[in-house]
């Protein structure tokens, strides 16, 4: 503890006598942090987005069309289906599901395309959430619609109760909820799956998906296994199960996600490298001290340390402005279509690849410093 | 008088071949307790080069090197920085002071190297200035120090573990002849008061200081 102290103090001095190389050292943490932060939290904020139908839902099972790939483009499923997969034994409950796009009209002219989320009227597995004005009840209406307000001015709507077409038939928004993103930008609209089917002139009987709530102790691989086998055209998935599949889809064939984690990889690299570059420069200034504290017997771990306690701060004092300025544009862009999320874990994470990449800047000086020859303090 | 370091018949070569440098032929000598001896030669008599070997910085090609009863000549690098530690203090030309740290403080690094540490290594610091005269520029750092306290914090550095042996490079060079004429009364004290000192120097002036004066030429000892 004590040993640490004292090369903790020369690990700072080092940092703080150049003033401006501890900047540049600085600089190059934070921008590291903050590209890696929002382009990982754009990852986050994406996946969120992309299964928010699925974990919203209180289904512990999703019944899907076989091939279906994500929430967002399922296929038609008769909804006899679930009449069926309410006799397997293990299933409470069974709800039909629609997800259907549609062209919306807006009041002042103009259209946009939206997508239809239809579930059945009331106490459902899957609905609207984060509702600000109206209620889940006001949906029963026949031409009830409700909408996110981060949308609203994109579609034309200032407030409850304004009316307007949605492939060319009435309806009325009912209420707002908050938060609600798609990754597609066609907002979703909420219904009851007879408005949607109305709306999207879907016959009756169709559905999207069929929602299951297990029964209290029922095995949820043993209530999936049967669904297929009793089923032959559908695939059931359990709710984390599907959301994966459907964030996996977006973020991987889309080539979003490889993007984003490309850029965060390409943060972790400038990260690296300026850190090293400063590192080893003060090192290497460093260097006639570094053989005087050999010569005088020090052990080679005694001037590791001291390096690595040099990154060690730099990623500490760095990440901590970076994580700062991160967290803040994250609670900016809570209205922004595409918004990047700072979960606890994302951070945690971030800190600790911080100070993996401090470290790994310092594996150069520390090289640099170990071929010190002891008996160069005499030259 | 047992000596307190040996040499027998040291020989060191930089290089192989064509191109190989013997820059020790047969050295022997020994420093004794309570004694300042002074190393004398041209530039590439082998003055430095013996200074080191006889550190425990550099093992030399061949020969047999002691500390009291230890031969340390064969001893791994790892085991010779704990003799360097433990036995030897060192004093440089140049200083090699860390400039980010104060006179204390650079004191304390080498007192944290033999596990001395908090308020005790805080207190011996002080101690070990104050022994060489720098008590109220403790807390200066070495750019606010004129040569001669630098070198005076060197040496207070060097003594922080208590080292048997002092080896000076060149400790009077960067100084003019009256700080030099301090710090060479330092090692004499230092030397009186039962250490071993060996000082490598050019500087005729401090001639009359030393027990012992070794001259070297063309790597050995010629007197």
């Amino acid at each position: 503890m004590g040993s640490w102290s004292m090369t903790t103090l020369l690990a700072w001095r080092n940092l703080a006598h150049d003033r401006v190389r501890l900047i540049a050292t600085l600089v190059g943490i934070i921008f590291s942090v903050v590209l890696m932060g929002m382009q990982s939290g754009l990852l986050v904020g994406f996946s969120r987005t992309t299964t928010g139908l699925i974990t919203h839902s209180r289904a512990d099972l999703w019944i899907v069309p076989k091939g279906t790939v994500n929430v967002d483009l399922g296929g038609p499923l008769d909804e006899r289906r679930r009449y069926q997969v309410l006799e397997i034994p293990g299933v409470a409950r069974a709800e039909a599901y629609l997800i259907n796009f549609a062209r919306w009209q807006k009041p002042d002219g103009g259209t946009e395309s939206v997508q239809l989320v239809g579930q059945e009227p009331g106490d459902v597995l899957a609905g609207p959430w984060n509702l600000d004005e109206g209620s889940v009840e006001d949906l029963r209406r026949p031409d009830a619609v409700i909408i996110d307000r981060l949308y609203a001015e994109k579609l034309g709507i200032e407030q409850v109760g304004q009316v307007i077409e949605i492939n060319e038939k009435r309806a009325r928004v009912v209420g707002f909820t908050h938060g609600i993103r798609t990754f597609t930008q066609s907002p979703y609209v909420f219904a009851t799956i007879a408005n949607v089917r109305r709306f999207a002139d879907s016959p009756e009987g169709r559905a999207g998906y069929v929602l299951v709530e297990l029964a209290t102790g029922a095995d949820p691989d043993v209530v999936e296994a049967a669904i297929e086998q009793r089923i032959p055209d559908v695939e059931a998935f359990q709710k984390d199960d599907f959301a994966k599949i459907s964030s996996d889809y977006w973020l991987y064939t889309t080539g979003a996600g490889f993007s984003l984690i490309l850029s965060t990889a390409l943060g972790l690299v400038v990260g690296i490298v300026v850190v090293a570059q400063t590192l080893y420069a003060a090192t290497i200034d460093r260097l006639p001290e570094y053989a005087t504290l050999k010569a005088m017997g020090a052990p080679s771990s005694y001037l590791y340390r001291i390096i690595v306690t040099q990154a060690g701060i730099g990623a500490i004092v760095g990440y901590s402005i970076g994580i700062s300025i991160v967290s803040g544009l994250v609670l900016a862009s809570r209205q922004a279509s595409a918004a990047p999320a700072l979960p606890f874990s994302l951070a945690v994470w971030l800190g600790i690849l911080t100070l993996g990449m401090c470290i790994a800047a310092a594996t150069l000086s520390v090289r640099k410093v170990m071929a010190i020859d002891p008996v160069s303090v005499f030259r | 008088m047992t000596a307190l370091l040996q040499a027998h018949d040291v020989r060191h070569v930089y290089g192989r071949g064509p191109t190989a440098f013997e820059a020790l032929r047969g050295v022997s000598v020994e420093l004794q307790r309570g004694e300042m001896t002074l190393l004398l030669g041209p530039s590439g008599s082998g003055k430095t080069t013996l200074l080191q070997v006889l550190g425990a910085l550099l093992r030399p090609t061949s020969g047999r090197l002691m500390l009291g009863e230890q031969v340390f000549s064969g001893l791994d690098l790892a085991a010779l920085a704990r003799l360097r530690l433990n036995h030897f203090g060192f004093v440089f030309q140049a200083y090699n002071l860390f400039p980010t740290l104060t006179a204390a403080e650079n004191v304390q690094v080498a007192l944290d190297l033999i596990a001395v540490r908090g308020a005790a290594a805080k207190r011996r610091a002080r101690a070990l200035l104050e022994d060489v005269g720098l008590g109220d520029r403790a807390h200066a750092f070495p750019a606010e120090l004129s040569g001669g306290q630098r070198q005076r914090v060197a040496i207070a550095r060097a003594l922080a573990p208590n080292p048997t042996i002092l080896l000076a490079d060149e400790p009077t060079a960067a100084l003019d002849s009256q700080t030099g004429a301090q710090v060479v009364g330092l090692f004499r004290r230092l030397a009186d008061e039962g250490r071993a000192v060996l000082i490598v120097t050019h500087d005729q002036r401090i001639l009359p200081s030393g027990d012992r004066i070794i001259t070297m030429e063309d790597g050995r000892v010629v007197s």
